[in-house]
């Protein structure tokens, strides 16, 4: 089968001709190393074709925002506090300093101290805003960007949750999709861990105990 | 359906390194074997295969809609009455499912028999989906294989979209991946979907499954102490339900993949409802819950499995009534089905099973499995197939 056969998109029009994907071999290598899995907070751009996009634009101050919108300056201030007060609930969070800036660079951590104990989490580097002069609601959420050469997010803009925009941070307008804004739940911290995976253990314990097999089917 | 002996490419281990399939060789044995491969015609494929799978699906479901609505039938199924709500509403919201592969006997002729249902964490996913799909390409452009072979395998096309439509239905550009420690099997096929997920513009993060945490909000936790609200999980339905976290499911509010309704379909219950609903399909074998009145064991051949089993454990021979254990293990303590002993065909000494894998609802390709026994266990051998 020649190269240009694998590249073939499947032609819907004679589906019995073709029974296989087209795959981008390439993209299947795997010689990198993976990241130690407690830090990795997987890197993709937000760049997946929607239908239902919205333009949105990052703000590294509240000040960039009343330039854009000078007559809707209070927009801007509340738009800066959501996101502000957003991070302190869903940033990412570390045990230590260290691992912070091993994640986000030198001096880009703040210690946290609340009632359920103290973590470290990132600055919030900018905040992003869609709709804001919306009369129905305007969205807005933080975005960090990280400072570490071994980050996958240095010198990109990254969500709470790891998502990657595509880019570097001089980029300041994307299309999102809806959901980037959707709120997630908090975290205060983890109370246990351990509640799944006991009956594995339990099944374990027959057989030759060399034996570490899948527990799919 | 042959059986051809074929020359294996020359540094495919190398090659599987290179790719990240690190299971190729377990317990010391030969997994993936490319020594040989299966050869289809397009009509036992389509016809056979295919058809059947999308229909066998479609019954499936049938029954999942009349198990949720009954507490006898669920019961019946071992799912814990506390868990019903969960199960229902999961069914009831149409919860989204990723993927699933029927076992089946077929013998190149006449209608496949479908012997279970890998609804809720098939494994052997990457050495379908892209493995023996490389090994095509290069076997082909080797000039090994005729240029006009194909394969049934649009397994990863459809998993990535299959992620796209996950990702919109729940609105999310994020989602966990989760597996137990100390398998590189499961890890690897967990790999894989996030592969593909991430193919499909969702930001793939993993938690193995006994590090999942609960935070004091109610929600599961990763390691890094952030909440996992949409998780594909490779562990049982059976085990999370009854393990210490399963009370705190329903508070945590995960959207997971696999959903809880297909706690119903990998169930070997399924099989006996089937057969009780859809009588003498051509595809489904008589089976029973052990005990059954219907259940005439005493004549004939017959296969003892417990409701639930993974990779061919506990199982027993009933020969006219004479049972046998076939092979041993740690199920069975929620009671047995009994299904009509359908031999698995023997090409060249080895005893073959077919996996048709599905995509939601779509047969997306299969694979082939052989064992040296009439059981197909988990030192079951992987080989690649063509349609020519």
């Amino acid at each position: 089968m020649s190269n240009n056969t694998v590249k073939e998109l499947s032609n819907e029009a004679q589906p019995h001709t073709r029974k296989r994907s087209t795959i981008n071999v390439a993209k299947m290598r795997k010689s990198f190393a993976l990241k130690p899995l407690a830090v990795g907070v997987a890197g993709v751009l937000l760049s997946a074709c929607s239908d239902n996009r919205q333009d949105a634009k990052i703000y590294t101050s509240v000040d960039e925002c009343k330039q854009d919108f000078p007559s809707a300056v209070e927009k801007c201030e509340a738009a800066y506090q959501t996101a502000t007060s957003e991070a302190m609930r869903t940033s990412p969070r570390f045990r230590s300093e260290y691992d912070c800036e091993h994640e986000f660079g030198p001096n880009q951590c703040q210690a946290v101290n609340t009632n359920n104990g103290s973590f470290f989490m990132p600055f919030m580097a900018g905040f992003m805003v869609s709709q804001l002069l919306s009369p129905n609601r305007y969205y807005s959420q933080p975005l960090y960007t990280s400072y570490s050469y071994n980050s996958p997010f240095r010198s990109r803009w990254v969500t709470a949750d790891g998502q990657v925009f595509s880019g570097d941070i001089r980029k300041r307008n994307y299309r999102v999709r809806p959901d980037s804004f959707k709120p997630k739940p908090t975290v205060n911290r983890t109370m246990k861990r351990g509640g799944f995976g006991s009956s594995v253990r339990a099944k374990s314990s027959w057989g030759s105990s060399s034996r570490k097999g899948s527990w799919g089917g | 359906m042959f059986r051809m002996p074929c020359q294996p490419r020359k540094g495919w281990q190398q090659l599987a390194t290179e790719f990240g399939f690190h299971f190729h060789t377990m317990y010391g044995e030969p997994y993936w074997d490319e020594s040989a491969y299966y050869q289809f015609s397009l009509q036992q494929i389509e016809n056979d295969i295919e058809d059947p799978s999308a229909e066998l699906h479609q019954m499936c479901l049938a029954i999942v809609d009349e198990v949720v609505k009954s507490e006898e039938l669920l019961e019946k199924f071992c799912i814990p009455s506390h868990h019903w709500d969960l199960v229902r509403d999961s069914w009831h919201r149409r919860d989204p499912s990723l993927y699933s592969r029927l076992d089946l006997v077929y013998t190149g002729k006449g209608p496949a028999k479908l012997l279970e249902n890998n609804a809720d964490t098939p494994t052997s996913l990457y050495e379908s989906g892209f493995w023996q799909w490389l090994w095509l390409e290069q076997q082909v452009n080797a000039g090994v294989l005729p240029r006009n072979s194909d394969q049934f395998n649009s397994l990863q096309e459809k998993l990535v979209n299959r992620f796209k439509e996950i990702s919109y239905h729940y609105g999310i550009g994020q989602m966990h991946f989760a597996c137990c420690k100390d398998t590189a099997e499961d890890r690897g096929t967990v790999q894989y979907l996030q592969d593909c997920a991430k193919e499909a513009g969702l930001a793939a993060d993993f938690v193995f499954v006994e590090d999942i945490g609960i935070a004091d909000t109610g929600v599961f936790t990763d390691l890094s102490d952030r909440p996992i609200t949409d998780c594909f999980k490779l562990y049982p339905w059976e085990f999370m339900l009854n393990e210490e976290f399963g009370d705190l499911l329903s508070g945590a509010n995960v959207n997971w993949i696999e959903p809880s309704w297909k706690s119903i379909l990998s169930n070997k219950a399924l099989m006996v409802l089937l057969w009780a609903r859809f009588r003498d399909h051509p595809n489904l074998l008589p089976a029973y819950f052990a005990g059954d009145a219907g259940a005439d064991t005493a004549t004939g051949k017959w296969i003892k499995k417990p409701i639930f089993s993974r990779e061919g454990a506990n199982i027993s021979l009933i020969d006219n009534g004479h049972e046998a254990t076939l092979s041993p293990g740690p199920y069975g303590e929620e009671g047995y089905i009994v299904q009509a002993l359908a031999p698995l065909p023997v090409f060249d000494g080895n005893h073959t099973l077919i996996g048709s894998w599905l995509v939601d609802d779509m047969p997306a390709g299969i694979s082939v499995r052989e064992d040296n026994t009439a059981i197909t266990q988990d030192l079951s051998r992987y080989l690649p197939h063509i349609i020519l």
